[in-house]
């Protein structure tokens, strides 16, 4: 310009270094809005309703092996009463794989999709963050959902049995801590990959969490039907078939008790294990693909 | 502190800026151009939200967008008016800033010195749908000013703001340039520009049309010369004007009735030396005397209204 009427000079910014991870703000943002809204909480009850439940049925586990009256035939009838620790930690992640995708729904349905409908990557953008780093809040903020209400409550379920009873009887039992990890991992993987996936598409929280619900149903009635009329592969559209595969497979659950009964919702299983985590891990690389995509749209202009 | 050479900018056939070479100091600017000119494009190019096609951008002589250190100095108030409507200014200005990397206490505070500035302490506590649209536009100018930027640029700044909220957003605006920021004030609202400052940017069709002093780009408009509206305190226009078309500068006099007639002329500083100087020679008292075409609405009119 050529008037310089106004050239009174310039402050430079106090360039000391910050090195703060700039994706935690992020999720932390995500995370405080969801927090807000009642819904939220119902839906975190409800996932801690179906850790009470398991809850409940590994102490009863534990307290049974711990006062075994040592009468013949008590510990048979204990085991088929109250089954094994994998069965519960199998049932445990199946359910809450449930509860949570319901919560998940409700809860971060809107992580991206808010975003889009506020213009809010106008102002992230015009902050020294990378697409990754949004990204990856998303991710963590998303992530923390299924953390909380599946990962880390199986392994506390875990540490419930592998503690409650004496080092001899519970040794077996710490082999069982990496698959629960792995198959909590899993679930957690699917859930948070799928639902920001369908966020990134969508521009309303409503249709997004209804859209998440609709598609983990979808999947299921297909990953049902097809292999019930003889097209095995159709198993493993099912997220739910694969990820019973997978803890099947990894905690080598045994024969279902009259509990896991009550509990099951079903025992089809995938022919491969390894093919159900590579499906579960494909849908969910499907989701995360959206979401990358999103953001180069969105940015990139 | 923000420079752009030769930049061009295309949304699918459609050329959005073209050849645009500008270097904006300290100071307010304002950045002006009907709707669909390409003021928004222009600033986003300056948030590194979009890359130009053709030329570069710098900011704070680093390319927005490409070198995210860039937005450090930076600080965007967008048009758009949807938030986060569930959180309270508050949080959101402290959560905004903490994406500047720093803590959460010292975001905290940045957040509480903003809202202060622009006037929202009372209110910063109310969630973002139980307040009015000027409140929310001090709440977006407190968000971008809070990380205390170089370089701030306002998208609309003043929509939906009561006659208060403008009057004290103006000064903000003004304050916030003579700090030594470089301040961009994209906006439709002429007179209010003109409050905030007399440097102007005006876009047409995606083409720069002029930069500088509004009132020095006026004096160059030639062929179109300064109407000034005068009454005198006797009935002798007739013989006022007479006298006033002597000087060389006047070029035409118009008599309306007794007291009142309507000069032009090509240099509005020398009129207004010297017509009062004519009157005190003919024994005229000034009543009146007026220019309705050295304001900032004269010059966009001139300058985007006529091919």
């Amino acid at each position: 310009m050529k008037d310089r009427i106004f050239a009174v000079g310039y402050r430079r910014l106090d360039d000391s270094p910050r090195h703060r991870f700039a994706p935690w703000p992020i999720a932390r943002t995500a995370l405080q809005l969801a927090w807000r809204r009642r819904a939220t909480k119902v839906a975190l009850l409800f996932c801690f309703g179906t850790l009470m439940v398991h809850g409940v049925w590994m102490i009863s586990q534990v307290l049974l092996r711990e006062f075994d009256p040592g009468v013949a035939g008590s510990t048979e009838m204990a085991q088929s009463t109250f089954g094994t620790a994998q069965e519960v930690l199998s049932s445990f992640v199946q359910a809450q794989f449930f509860s949570t995708a319901v919560a998940m729904a409700i809860i971060t349905a809107g992580f991206v999709a808010d975003d889009r409908h506020a213009g809010a990557f106008d102002l992230y953008f015009a902050r020294p963050l990378t697409k990754m780093d949004y990204a990856l809040g998303k991710c963590l903020g998303a992530g923390a959902v299924p953390a909380a209400t599946i990962v880390l409550p199986a392994m506390l379920l875990w540490f419930v049995a592998v503690g409650g009873i004496d080092a001899e009887r519970g040794q077996n039992l710490w082999r069982l801590g990496l698959p629960t990890l792995a198959t909590s991992l899993a679930a957690s993987t699917w859930l948070t990959g799928v639902v920001l996936g369908l966020s990134s598409l969508g521009e309303k929280s409503r249709t997004v969490g209804a859209t998440f619900i609709a598609v983990l149903f979808g999947l299921m009635a297909f990953g049902e039907a097809l292999p019930a009329a003889g097209h095995d592969w159709g198993g493993y559209l099912s997220p739910m078939r694969d990820l019973r595969t997978v803890a099947h497979g990894l905690l080598d659950v045994g024969s279902t008790s009259v509990s896991g009964a009550l509990l099951s919702r079903g025992e089809a299983l995938n022919e491969s294990g390894l093919a159900s985590f590579l499906a579960l891990t494909l849908q969910s690389a499907l989701g995360f693909g959206a979401l990358s995509w999103r953001l180069h749209r969105e940015v990139v202009g | 502190m923000i420079r752009a050479t030769g930049v061009s900018k295309m949304f699918g056939l459609v050329r959005a800026l073209n050849e645009i070479d500008l270097e904006l100091g300290p100071g307010v600017t304002g950045l002006l151009g009907p709707n669909g000119s390409g003021k928004s494009t222009l600033l986003k190019l300056f948030a590194g939200q979009l890359r130009p096609d053709t030329g570069e951008v710098r900011l704070a002589g680093m390319d927005p967008f490409a070198q995210t250190a860039a937005m450090r100095r930076l600080g965007l108030c967008p048009e758009q008016d949807r938030f986060y409507e569930d959180l309270s200014g508050q949080v959101f200005v402290t959560a905004l800033t903490r994406l500047h990397g720093f803590s959460a206490a010292e975001a905290q505070r940045r957040a509480f010195a903003a809202i202060d500035r622009v006037g929202m302490s009372r209110d910063a506590g109310k969630r973002m749908r139980e307040m009015s649209r000027g409140m929310r536009q001090r709440i977006k100018i407190a968000q971008a000013i809070a990380h205390d930027p170089e370089v701030v640029l306002l998208d609309e700044p003043l929509n939906g703001a009561d006659p208060v909220a403008r009057a004290d957003l103006i000064r903000l605006v003004a304050s916030l340039g003579a700090e030594g920021r470089c301040v961009v004030v994209s906006s439709h609202v002429l007179h209010e520009v003109e409050a905030m400052t007399h440097r102007v940017v005006l876009i047409r069709f995606g083409r720069l049309r002029a930069q500088g002093d509004f009132l020095r780009l006026r004096e160059l408009i030639e062929d179109r010369p300064y109407r000034i509206g005068i009454e005198v305190d006797a009935p002798r226009a007739r013989a006022f004007a007479a006298a006033l078309l002597e000087l060389a500068h006047v070029r035409t006099a118009e008599v309306n009735d007794d007291t009142t007639l309507e000069i032009t002329t090509t240099q509005l500083d020398a009129a207004c030396q010297e017509v009062p100087e004519v009157a005190r020679r003919l024994g005229l008292g000034l009543i009146r005397f007026t220019s309705p075409d050295a304001d900032l609405e004269s010059l966009y009119r001139y300058l985007m209204h006529d091919d």
